[in-house]
C-alpha cells in the first residue's frame, strides 16, 4: 500500500521538478544590464522604422476618426485632444522626442515597466534636483563610453547621486539624444 | 436432592463435583445422590475417566531448533513468491480506491505542467504592429512622458533638452 501510494507522490514530485524551469525565471538584477553599452557595430540602439504615431499622422482623417471611435467618448475626446497637441508641436521638438521613443521602444516590456517607474521618481524630486540630474545625464550622454563608464564608477559620481538617482541618469543618458 | 440430569440447568452440579469445586455440603449430597442415581453415576465416572486421562497426557516435546526452522520457511516462501505478485497480493488486500483517485490526479497535474505552456506571441515588427486606438493611447503616455522628462523648462542652463 506505502508503494502504492507513493507513486503519486513520486509523480508530482518529477511534474515539479520538470516544470521548475519553465516557471522560475528570475528577474534579472539589473534590469538595463547592458543596454547603455555601445551597440555592436552594425545594430541600431534605437528602433527604425515608423512610430504609431507617425502612422497615425500619416492616415487620412476619417481613418483616424474611425480608430478613435473604438474608445468611449470620453477617452476619444482626450485622446483626439491629446493627438492634436503632439501634431501642434515645433518640428524640432518632434524630432527630439520621436528619437527619444525610437530608443524608449527598443526596451522589453519589462525594461520599459522599470523605465516607466523610474521617470515617474524622477519627476517626483525637486525641481533643483532634476536639473542637476538632467545636466548630468546631459553630459553622460555626450561622452564616449567608456568615459561615460569611468564617469558613473567614479567615486565623485557614487557620492553625488543616490542609488536611484544613478539607476535614473543611466536610463535618462540612454534615451537623451546625442546632438 | 432432585437429579441435575433430570433436572434442567443442574447439569453444571455434576461438573463443579468433578472439578471439586463444590463446598463440602453440596458436595456430600452430590455423593449421596450418585450413590442412589446409577445414571448420575455413569456419567460422573465417564467425566472423571476422561479428566484422568487428559491429566496423563504429555505433549511431545517441541524440537530445539522449531523457531528456526519456521523462519526459514517463511523467508523462502518469501523469496520463492514473484515481486508482481507480492506487490498485487498487498494490493489485492487493500482497497485501492484512494491510491487510484490520487494517482489520476497526479497524472493529471503531471500532464498539466508538462503540455499546457504559456503562449509565445508571435515578435511583431516595429512598424507594422496592429493600430488601435488603446495602442494609440500607450504611445501618447510614453511620449508625453518623455517629453515631461525632457523637458527644457529647466533645463535652460544644460541647454541641451
Amino acid at each position: 500500500m506505502r508503494l502504492v501510494c507513493s507513486i503519486p507522490a513520486l509523480l508530482v514530485v518529477f511534474g515539479l521538478l520538470v516544470a521548475a524551469p519553465l516557471g522560475a525565471q528570475q528577474p534579472p538584477a539589473d534590469e538595463f544590464e547592458g543596454l547603455d553599452a555601445p551597440p555592436p557595430p552594425g545594430a541600431p540602439r534605437a528602433l527604425a522604422g515608423p512610430t504609431i504615431l507617425d502612422r497615425l499622422e500619416r492616415m487620412r482623417p476619417e481613418e483616424r476618426q474611425r480608430l478613435f471611435d473604438q474608445l468611449p467618448p470620453e477617452r476619444r475626446k482626450r485622446l483626439e485632444e491629446r493627438f492634436a497637441a503632439y501634431e501642434a508641436l515645433p518640428q524640432a521638438e518632434k524630432d527630439r522626442l520621436r528619437r527619444q521613443y525610437d530608443t524608449f521602444r527598443a526596451l522589453t516590456p519589462e525594461q520599459k515597466q522599470a523605465a516607466r517607474r523610474l521617470f515617474l521618481r524622477f519627476l517626483q524630486l525637486p525641481p533643483g534636483r532634476r536639473q542637476v540630474l538632467r545636466q548630468e545625464a546631459h553630459r553622460l550622454s555626450e561622452m564616449p563610453w567608456p568615459r561615460r563608464q569611468a564617469r558613473m564608477a567614479s567615486p565623485d559620481f557614487q557620492s553625488r547621486y543616490t542609488p536611484e538617482e544613478r539607476q535614473i541618469l543611466r536610463v535618462l543618458a540612454m534615451i537623451t539624444p546625442n546632438p | 436432592m432432585e437429579c441435575p440430569i433430570q433436572a434442567r440447568g443442574k447439569k453444571d452440579l455434576l461438573l463443579d463435583y468433578c472439578a471439586h469445586t463444590l463446598g463440602a455440603g453440596p458436595a456430600a449430597q452430590m455423593e449421596a445422590h450418585i450413590a442412589v442415581c446409577p445414571e448420575c453415576k455413569a456419567w460422573t465416572e465417564a467425566h472423571m475417566r476422561t479428566w484422568t486421562l487428559l491429566d496423563e497426557w504429555e505433549a511431545p516435546p517441541v524440537s530445539p531448533d522449531f523457531d528456526r526452522r519456521l523462519r526459514e520457511r517463511i523467508a523462502m516462501e518469501r523469496e520463492q513468491t514473484p515481486w508482481w505478485k507480492a506487490i498485487w497480493q498487498s494490493v489485492a488486500a487493500r482497497p485501492l480506491k484512494p491510491a487510484l483517485s490520487m494517482a489520476l490526479v497526479a497524472l493529471l497535474l503531471l500532464a498539466g505542467l508538462l503540455f499546457v505552456r504559456p503562449r509565445s506571441t508571435p515578435p511583431v515588427r516595429p512598424g507594422h504592429e496592429a493600430i488601435d486606438a488603446e495602442r494609440v493611447e500607450k504611445a501618447l503616455d510614453d511620449v508625453d512622458m518623455l517629453r515631461q522628462v525632457g523637458s527644457a523648462e529647466d533645463t535652460k542652463d544644460a541647454g541641451a533638452m
